[in-house]
């Protein structure tokens, strides 16, 4: 549907996006997910149309119906509800009856129809994005760009966003979003990751699992012990990476057994709880690629 | 203790903003507190940090009453937010000899060649903080909000939007710190970074509804989910949704 | 706590050396502003256009019409019909059309004789200039005609004499010839003829002299004026001493109220709130600087309306210097006022003109305090600007001495008191 050949995308000096070669327009959704500056921004906004390459090509398909979110919140505050919703049917050139049945289904799907004569402005975070998102899929577009919708958005918000996204591409929109909160990747279809306007990997969920090159450790109630355990196991040449996440103390390792040993002796002689073994999460994964990347420049 | 609240309360005319919250934090630990938008969170800490005064209930901090002596208690403390509060026209180094100014840090020299050292901004002491990655501006952020030596620091979101390897560098530094007798309050809404913490209150329409380290707040609602192990995001939509029929407007 | 302040001075000095182009402009703009309203804030016409319509076409009209062509500050468009008059008046293409009435003769004895003339009042400045040059104009012609005037009735009077001295010609003379010998009747007649004309030469004479004192002098038809301290009423002589007030005023209110608010915006000021930085220090620190800049300001300003403008300055600097600075002090506190009322900068970019541009209306800037009726004036004396531009004026242009101004000076101090404190108090429940 869209393709991108060697796109690179520069704002004066800065390089924003280098080589970007890639597919969009998947069924489902696609995630784009990358810390602030890695590029996000730009990437969708290119596929809007809404800048153009700096050198390379972007490939689209003809006729494709967009529809877009961008980051800040572009309805109008001091309208309604439905006020907003009818404005964008109208753009979209829907006639009055389409535009009711749709907004009717649209309110429904959103949980706004309580508020369907409430004011745009006064709407809560979440509310917010998920106005903004029907209003984007009025008309039923093939593809749906969101920039970072659940950015800022407390956590009981972002899940009905992520709900909302989910309805509409069963509905058979493809959707492409992006997100700086690496978990968020769960909810995707696939994933691309991106850091500072390269990819490093775009792939389905559980091929980034399987893939994942290490066995990983989990030791419970160690917040006692991490000062210690961390510098030493830092010097073991087996251990790949070893870092605290709250009480818990995560060990990442290439080899299967003595490593899982070692850590169990550590468990028995000082206060640590159970070792167990897991399962990357994401951001395990994103970090993997960045320390395969040689990404030493911005470590501590 | 390091904070001690006892039943403080926060008004804003008719609102209310924080009730009778009851808040324990030792030292050495880090405590994140977590909740929805509006929850009470910022008023929480604007009362921690000496810059609101509560309404009703007591508290000290650092060993000083909230009411009486804020002024005690801010020249002890460490604030840092997620919106990394450096002067961007500024270099790394004049960023925190303004804070060495501001905190009135004896010898300012050493001290800030000490920080810059100790979290390795030596080589972009002359850099714009305009010019920097993330990651670096969370770094000088964090540097000239503890060059002080606070014995409380104060996070508000401090690493949403970095990448993950420097958000692990951050929270060694962090842990490092906290080790050495350093307390922490984490505000955040990103349960990631909750998880991090030894210790989490999570509120909701300004009153604390749950509390404890993070192993706790699993096995304690861990009847109510089928998973052995909820993650803490499911644990809080799990609390706030009993806690109260949702509305959508602010 | 000096210490702090020195810290925060330092580095708002830091930041406007990076940041050239907004020191630049604090300092450039006063000045770029003063000269472009200084230059358009001239009210003072130059040349007058000129249509005349002649309806007489006599010798009367036409010296009128080379008068007007003499005159300096007039530039005779042309000779046009009345409507052609009322066209080129329309379009802007003439300031004055003049008529001159069938049968002008200079003198006008009835009404259908007097001139008229036309200006265009939508455009003021314009026709009120081009009035007074019109007056002006015709109250000099209207004086050449009395002096014709005069001459003439003198002529006239004086033509008179010689028609009754000779006896021949009257009917009495053949009488005479029968009752007197030639040449006695001769000797006579020449007799008589000299007392007679002495005698009527005496009584024109005292006729001239008496018609000369009823007669007005045309010299003295012009009032004697004298204008003081502003001899040419120049209007820029007028308004740049109220120029540099405005000027300062908006600078220093724009520059204090953006500079705080930036901080806010950055989320700096949310981090200095947490510091052991008092609010008070936090003011005096973010105040000072911004003081130096206005002071400067305020030189260029002064230097710039004196040299490029040739605005005599009588008055002492110093006093001056001291009232202006009590001016900008409640400027700053303005400036300081709207900062914590504003969210953002564009916010307290409107909010700074929103209360700036009623005071260059309304402070008596252009239009005089005294035709502004009751309520709009009571407006008037709320403004800063209203009690600072009257000392101005006067300290510029009659050299006096500013503390004279007992209300003018302490209304100042209060403002700046006023707004001060009231900013410093909204400053510190806003940080908490």
């Amino acid at each position: 549907m869209i393709r991108f050949q060697e796109v690179t995308r520069r704002y004066g000096e800065k390089t924003a996006l280098k080589d970007i070669g890639l597919t969009l327009g998947e069924a489902g959704i696609h995630g784009l997910i990358g810390p602030d500056g890695a590029g996000k921004t730009t990437l969708i906004k290119l596929v809007a149309g809404l800048i153009h390459p700096t050198e390379g090509k972007i490939l689209r398909e003809k006729k494709l119906r967009l529809g877009y979110v961008p980051e800040t919140f572009a309805m109008y505050e001091e309208m309604g509800v439905a006020e907003n919703l009818h404005f964008y049917g109208q753009l979209n050139g829907l006639d009055r009856e389409r535009r009711q049945k749709r907004i009717d289904e649209l309110l429904c799907w959103t949980d706004l129809d309580r508020f369907a004569d409430r004011r745009a402005g006064s709407l809560s975070g979440g509310m917010k994005q998920k106005l903004a998102i029907a209003a984007a899929v009025m008309h039923r577009p093939d593809l749906l760009l969101l920039d970072e919708p659940t950015n800022g958005v407390d956590p009981l918000s972002r899940r009905e966003v992520w709900r909302l996204i989910q309805t509409v591409a069963r509905e058979g929109t493809r959707v492409l979003v992006s997100t700086q909160y690496l978990d968020e990747a769960r909810h995707c279809d696939r994933v691309l990751l991106l850091h500072r306007g390269r990819v490093l990997a775009d792939e389905k969920p559980q091929e980034y699992r399987q893939s994942f090159p290490y066995r990983v450790w989990i030791v419970r109630d160690a917040g006692g012990v991490r000062g210690k355990w961390l510098s030493q196991l830092r010097q073991e040449s087996s251990v790949a990476e070893a870092y605290s996440r709250g009480t818990d103390l995560v060990v990442w390792s290439r080899e299967a057994e003595t490593v899982g040993r070692m850590l169990e002796r550590w468990a028995q002689e000082e206060e640590a709880g159970p070792v167990e073994t897991g399962s990357p999460d994401w951001e395990d994964v994103f970090t993997r690629y960045l320390m395969e990347d040689g990404e030493g420049e911005e470590k501590w | 203790m390091v904070i001690r609240l006892e039943s403080l309360t926060k008004r804003f005319g008719n609102f209310t903003a924080v009730d009778k919250v009851h808040l324990e934090v030792g030292k050495g630990e880090i405590c994140g507190l977590i909740g929805a938008n509006g929850a009470g969170k910022t008023t929480l800490i604007r009362m921690i940090c000496g810059i609101l005064a509560p309404t009703e209930g007591r508290g000290k901090v650092l060993g000083y009453d909230m009411l009486k002596e804020r002024k005690a208690i801010r020249d002890r403390l460490g604030y840092m937010s997620q919106k990394f509060s450096l002067y961007p026209d500024l270099t790394v180094e004049e960023n925190l000899r303004f804070f060495a100014g501001i905190y009135t840090v004896k010898s300012v020299d050493r001290q800030v060649e000490e920080r810059m050292d100790r979290f390795g901004l030596q080589e972009i002491r002359r850099e714009q903080v305009s010019s920097l990655p993330g990651g670096w501006k969370q770094k000088v952020a964090f540097a000239s909000a503890t060059l002080h030596s606070p014995s409380l620091l104060i996070l508000d979101e401090p690493t949403s939007g970095v990448d993950p390897i420097a958000r692990r560098g951050f929270w060694d530094l962090l842990y490092g710190m906290a080790a050495e007798g350093m307390t922490v309050l984490v505000t955040t809404h990103y349960m990631d970074e909750a998880e991090r913490c030894d210790r989490v209150a999570m509120m909701s329409r300004g009153r604390l509804i749950m509390e404890g380290t993070v192993s706790q707040l699993r096995s304690r609602s861990s009847s109510s989910h089928d998973h052995i192990r909820p993650t803490l995001e499911e644990i809080f939509i799990h609390m706030i949704g009993e806690e109260s029929p949702r509305d959508g407007t602010r | 706590m000096w210490r702090r302040i020195g810290a925060l001075i330092q580095k708002e000095f830091i930041q406007m050396r990076r940041d050239r182009r907004t020191l630049a402009m604090m300092v450039m703009l006063p000045v770029l502003w003063l000269v472009a309203f200084g230059y358009a804030v001239n009210f003072d016409i130059e040349t007058i256009q000129v249509d005349v319509v002649d309806h007489a076409d006599n010798g009367d009209s036409r010296e009128l019409i080379r008068q007007i062509r003499n005159q300096e500050d007039f530039s005779l468009t042309g000779i046009v019909s009345t409507t052609e008059g009322r066209e080129d008046l329309k379009q802007g293409s003439t300031d004055v059309v003049i008529t001159i009435p069938a049968g002008y003769s200079g003198l006008p004895r009835k009404k259908e004789e007097t001139l008229r003339v036309q200006v265009d009042g939508s455009r003021l400045f314009t026709a009120q200039s081009a009035l007074r040059k019109v007056n002006e104009f015709l109250l000099d012609e209207q004086k050449e005609n009395m002096n014709r005037l005069q001459d003439e009735m003198e002529k006239s009077l004086q033509e008179g004499k010689t028609a009754t001295v000779d006896l021949s010609q009257t009917p009495v003379w053949p009488h005479l010839e029968q009752m007197m010998p030639p040449q006695a009747l001769e000797r006579f007649q020449s007799e008589w003829a000299k007392g007679m004309e002495r005698q009527v030469k005496e009584s024109i004479e005292k006729r001239v002299e008496r018609v000369k004192e009823q007669f007005p002098d045309p010299e003295q038809m012009k009032p004697e004026v004298d204008v003081l301290y502003n001899p040419d009423i120049r209007s820029v002589h007028y308004m740049i001493p109220g120029l540099v007030g405005l000027v300062l005023i908006f600078i220093t209110t724009l520059m204090t109220a953006l500079g705080i608010v930036r901080e806010k915006e950055r989320g700096t000021l949310e981090q200095l709130v947490v510091t052991p930085l008092r609010s008070f220090e936090l003011m005096v620190g973010k105040l000072i600087p911004y003081f130096l800049i206005a002071v400067v300001d305020f030189f260029l300003v002064f230097a710039v309306g004196i040299q490029l403008f040739d605005v005599p300055f009588r008055g002492e600097v110093l006093p001056f210097l001291a009232v202006s600075l009590l001016f900008l002090l409640g400027s700053l506190g303005m400036g300081l006022l709207v900062s914590t009322v504003s969210q953002n900068q564009q916010q307290a970019m409107q909010l700074a003109v929103l209360t700036l541009v009623p005071q260059i209306i309304l402070s008596g800037f252009i239009f005089p305090l005294e035709a502004m009726p009751w309520g709009i004036r009571w407006v008037s004396w709320l403004m800063p600007l209203t009690y600072f531009l009257p000392v101005s004026r006067d300290v510029f242009l009659k050299g006096a001495n500013p503390f004279d101004y007992t209300m003018e000076v302490s209304v100042l101090a209060v403002y700046a008191v006023l707004f001060l404190g009231v900013a410093a108090l909204r400053f510190r429940r806003n940080l908490g």
